[in-house]
């Protein structure tokens, strides 16, 4: 019996250089990155060694169906989740009808609801959440002086100090518990859209998104579902930049020297560390084959094949051989049936991180050669940690779709000798990688194919 | 803003009804004066509290829990509110 094939038949997405995922790709092909100064309020409270990160624009939550009353009781990683669903959903020409207004629960037309399952990645989960409530908690025997004023405004502490009442909210959040679970990602969108087959979180950092897409693809094939929305999804930008502070202090963020709009800039030799991004999210529709071909539904590409492993070396480095990545990629190769040489695109995970782009190019030279076109989506939207993986496999789907890739920005001289695309490039692409690696010590591949139009 | 030409309690009590019917999924004209937020209204815990940061930030205040749980009819809901703008708590 032959497998069971996947389609992409749908994409959402949020990032710093967008809001739809057309958007994210125009941006991408035009070359535009994200790259801004840190928030002036977060330098109250630490000197940083990095000061830009990649803001997200202005997200309308409420044209994506999230009202005031429920962003109230959801973490802003969930919202950007369901933002990307709800495009991706109707980007697959599947329509929601509203089954229980009180619990904005949404049922999808043609969909066996038992069938269809979710797997979303995160990094951290609801970690905003955590620190505000964190913030809330700690601050209630203080909350008197808010209304007392402090005496004297010009002095650093006490002006921290008036920030952090004025900030707090009226009552301590009751949904903390269910906005910071990190489950709360899959379990909303679940929820939202009646869907009752399993219900995953892939929390391997910033290897989840891709490893998400990969389970997708195994419960598809394995024959537990017909449908999986997957991707991943991150919010970071907490009002006081703790989250910014933990990486900074890691010396992982890139620092900036005189040009902030170059320091972002991933398999240059004078690379300094990552740009964080503030957050993003990515959904696929994942979809078995002939489920997709009945409703007639446009696949953007297959999803042939899925590898992950561990380096069991370092919570934050990466093992100096890359022997585990050189692995998780060519299982995703196995998987697929195809050997390295076939791969014409590899959508690297490249941070721009001194030790990740030194193994990671080591690697894809060590497996490809010098042949295929490689890009770093990071280089564009900063890195939008677990949502990475999920923006850039659905970015490797859109480029087989438009036989196109984004360029690696502010590349100029590059770590090795690889057919970098330096700028967007017209291909004829057939077969593409994505990869990722994490903290902790994880790493994933999707391997892709082109679906003929 | 409120109708010059109407009691504040007629605005207080279509606020009200707005805020219960959003956290509620309620149609318009299915909430009575006399409606059980529980038993009529089909209100679990978590619209209970979901109604009470509802209404705190519509009308701009603090709701102590205390407060809160002796409320269960709507008409209940809105002379309270009314008496708390009165005492300048909410607005």
């Amino acid at each position: 019996m032959s497998r069971r094939r996947v389609a992409v038949t749908g994409i959402g997405m949020v990032s710093p250089v967008g809001t739809t995922a057309a958007e994210c790709w125009n941006a991408c092909l035009a070359g535009r990155a994200a790259v801004a100064p840190i928030p002036d309020q977060w330098r109250r409270w630490s000197a940083y060694q990095s000061t830009v990160w990649a803001p997200l624009p202005a997200v309308d939550f409420a044209a994506a169906g999230i009202s005031p009353l429920e962003a109230m009781r959801l973490d802003r990683a969930v919202m950007l989740a369901l933002v990307a669903a709800g495009e991706a959903l109707a980007d697959a020409g599947l329509e929601a009808s509203l089954a229980d207004a009180k619990r904005g629960i949404w049922r999808l037309a043609g969909i066996d609801d038992e069938r269809a399952g979710v797997c979303m990645g995160s990094g951290g989960g609801g970690i905003t959440t955590l620190i505000e409530s964190q913030n809330s908690h700690l601050l209630t025997p203080i909350l008197p002086l808010a209304s007392r004023g402090t005496p004297d405004s010009s002095d650093p502490a006490s002006e921290a100090l008036n920030t952090l009442l004025a900030s707090l909210p009226k009552r301590f959040n009751p949904f903390s518990v269910s906005m910071i679970m990190p489950n709360a990602v899959s379990a909303t969108l679940g929820i939202r859209y009646s869907l009752r087959g399993p219900n995953t979180t892939c929390a391997l950092a910033c290897a989840a998104g891709t490893a998400a897409v990969g389970q997708a693809l195994r419960s598809i094939r394995g024959g537990d579902t017909d449908m999986v929305l997957c991707g991943g999804t991150e919010f970071v930008g907490d009002p006081f930049g703790s989250v910014f502070r933990a990486f900074d202090t890691a010396k992982t963020l890139a620092s900036v020297v005189d040009r902030p709009e170059t320091a972002n800039r991933p398999f240059d030799r004078g690379r300094t560390g990552f740009l964080l991004a503030e957050g993003g999210a990515a959904v696929l529709i994942c979809e078995e084959w002939e489920h997709a071909r009945r409703r007639g539904a446009r696949m953007y590409a297959e999803v042939v094949g899925y590898g992950e492993s561990f380096d069991a070396h370092s919570m934050m480095i990466m093992e100096p051989s890359g022997r585990q990545l050189s692995r998780a990629i060519g299982l995703s190769l196995t998987d697929a049936g195809i050997a390295a040489g076939d791969v014409d695109y590899v959508n690297a995970h490249g941070t721009g991180t001194i030790v990740n782009d030194d193994v990671e190019s080591a690697v894809i030279e060590g497996l490809f050669g010098s042949r295929p076109l490689v890009s770093a989506t990071k280089s564009l939207t900063g890195h939008c940690m677990g949502a990475s993986g999920a923006i850039e496999a659905a970015l490797t789907a859109l480029s087989l779709r438009d036989q196109q890739v984004h360029g690696c920005v502010n590349l100029e001289d590059p770590v090795r000798p690889l057919n970098f695309a330096r700028r967007s490039t017209d291909a004829g692409l057939t077969w593409a990688v994505s990869q990722s690696s994490a903290f902790g010590g994880h790493n994933a591949a999707v391997a892709m194919r082109r679906v003929e139009p | 803003m409120s109708d010059p030409a109407s009691p504040p309690s007629a605005d207080v009590a279509a606020r009200v009804d707005a805020v219960i019917r959003s956290v509620l999924g309620l149609e318009s004209g299915t909430v009575a004066a006399t409606s059980r937020l529980r038993e009529d209204l089909g209100a679990d815990s978590v619209d209970a509290v979901m109604l009470v940061m509802a209404l705190e930030r519509e009308f701009k205040g603090k709701i102590s829990d205390a407060e809160a749980d002796r409320l269960s009819t709507v008409e209940e809901v809105v002379d309270y509110i009314s008496l708390r703008i009165g005492e300048q708590g909410l607005s």
